[in-house]
């Protein structure tokens, strides 16, 4: 944590925190990020996930890396640090196409999953920014429940 | 599961001077290119979970124009090259002949780094083959203006649907004169790194 209160996320990695707090992470490409929310504890979570499954993975030891199993992940941790399962917010950002060469669609199967795994588990999705082709970066603030996206071509907003 | 492989210091120093080769052929065209001197370094050699290798390059949000190509054949991984903002106007002015510069995201501006950045590229990669007697090529560049890390993110990602660990050779290059800085990244998959590794051994024995 750095004196200004703010907790940086890295790739394939994710991080809970409780008001005033924010927590962000850079760089989402085809990675996607993912915020969970609690309103009345506020509590948030941020999850910057690389890959969709974990199921086909050979190196299972960081769930944060996978889309399924890092939001499996967060919820559980942040409800044993307090949140609870149907006040949860969730917001999806990310999942960009960057290069017209890339045959593999990441972003787009990383947006699936993680709406699915939301469904699963009874989370809510309350806002998304996803898809395109840029980059963008993410910070949740965890006093208002504010999620900033910042970009370089498009601006900056607030979901 | 893949061992975790813990390189020599002797490995690391001959990887890092097969970047020096790369990155020194490189030059040689820019500055052919440019018509002016071209410094080079090798930053940084590191082979490790591909999860940690964002944090190795360590890149920012400042915005940059990347290239990205697909090494195939012999080897099997991601060539990038950068430059910064700054950088991109100056070569464009530097080639163009130009005197103002134009919006960044100008597709002229834009196909004529692509175009730079492929030839840098492929330098390398062709004087890494030569050097190596390994068959390599690039695919088509394509370039985006977006976040370093945006970017460079997004190469590993993909990288990590076929690979766990990567090794990284991160160079620069610097044209002082016209301001003209970059960097040129190799992303390699562990079985190219085996691959090179056997090649530098070979060599090796045969000198000793």
């Amino acid at each position: 944590m750095t004196d200004s209160g703010i907790f940086i996320v890295g790739i394939g990695d994710c991080a809970i925190a409780k008001s005033p707090a924010k927590i962000k992470t850079s760089g989402l490409g085809s990675c996607l990020g993912i915020t969970l929310y609690d309103r009345q504890e506020r509590i948030g979570g941020l999850l910057h996930t690389m890959l969709p499954n974990i199921e086909k993975a050979k190196i299972k030891d960081n769930p944060a890396k996978f889309t399924d199993a890092g939001i499996e992940y967060l919820v559980n941790e942040i409800i044993k640090k307090g949140g609870s399962r149907e006040k949860l917010e969730a917001k999806i950002v990310g999942g960009a196409s960057m290069f017209e060469n890339s045959y593999m669609n990441i972003g787009e199967r990383n947006i699936k999953c993680a709406r699915e795994t939301l469904i699963k588990l009874g989370v809510s999705i309350i806002a998304e920014d996803t898809g395109e082709n840029y980059g963008r970066t993410i910070i949740l603030d965890t006093f208002t429940g504010d999620l900033l996206i910042k970009t370089i071509l498009r601006g900056d907003k607030v979901i | 599961m893949e061992k975790i492989k813990n390189l020599s210091e002797f490995e690391y120093g001959a990887l890092k001077e097969i970047g020096n080769i790369g990155i020194g052929n490189s030059a040689i065209s820019l500055s052919r290119l440019v018509n002016s001197l071209v410094c080079t370094r090798v930053i940084d050699t590191k082979f490790g979970l591909i999860e940690n290798i964002p944090k190795i390059a360590g890149f920012s949000e400042s915005p940059v124009l990347g290239t990205l190509m697909r090494i195939k054949d012999d080897l099997n991984g991601y060539i990038l090259v950068f430059f910064s903002e700054n950088s991109a106007e100056s070569l464009y002015l530097t080639l163009s002949g130009e005197k103002a510069s134009r919006d960044l995201t100008d597709p002229i501006n834009l196909s004529l780094i692509e175009e730079v950045s492929h030839i840098l590229a492929r330098t390398y990669v062709t004087s890494l083959a030569k050097f190596l007697k390994l068959n390599i090529s690039i695919s088509a560049p394509y370039v985006t203006y977006d976040m370093s890390d945006s970017i460079f993110n997004s190469a590993v990602t993909e990288m990590s649907y076929i690979a766990d660990f990567a090794l990284i050779l991160d160079a620069e290059f610097l044209i002082k004169e016209k301001k003209i800085n970059g960097n040129i990244l190799i992303l390699l998959d562990p079985e190219s790194l085996n691959h090179l590794l056997e090649k530098i051994s070979t060599m090796v024995d045969q000198n000793s």
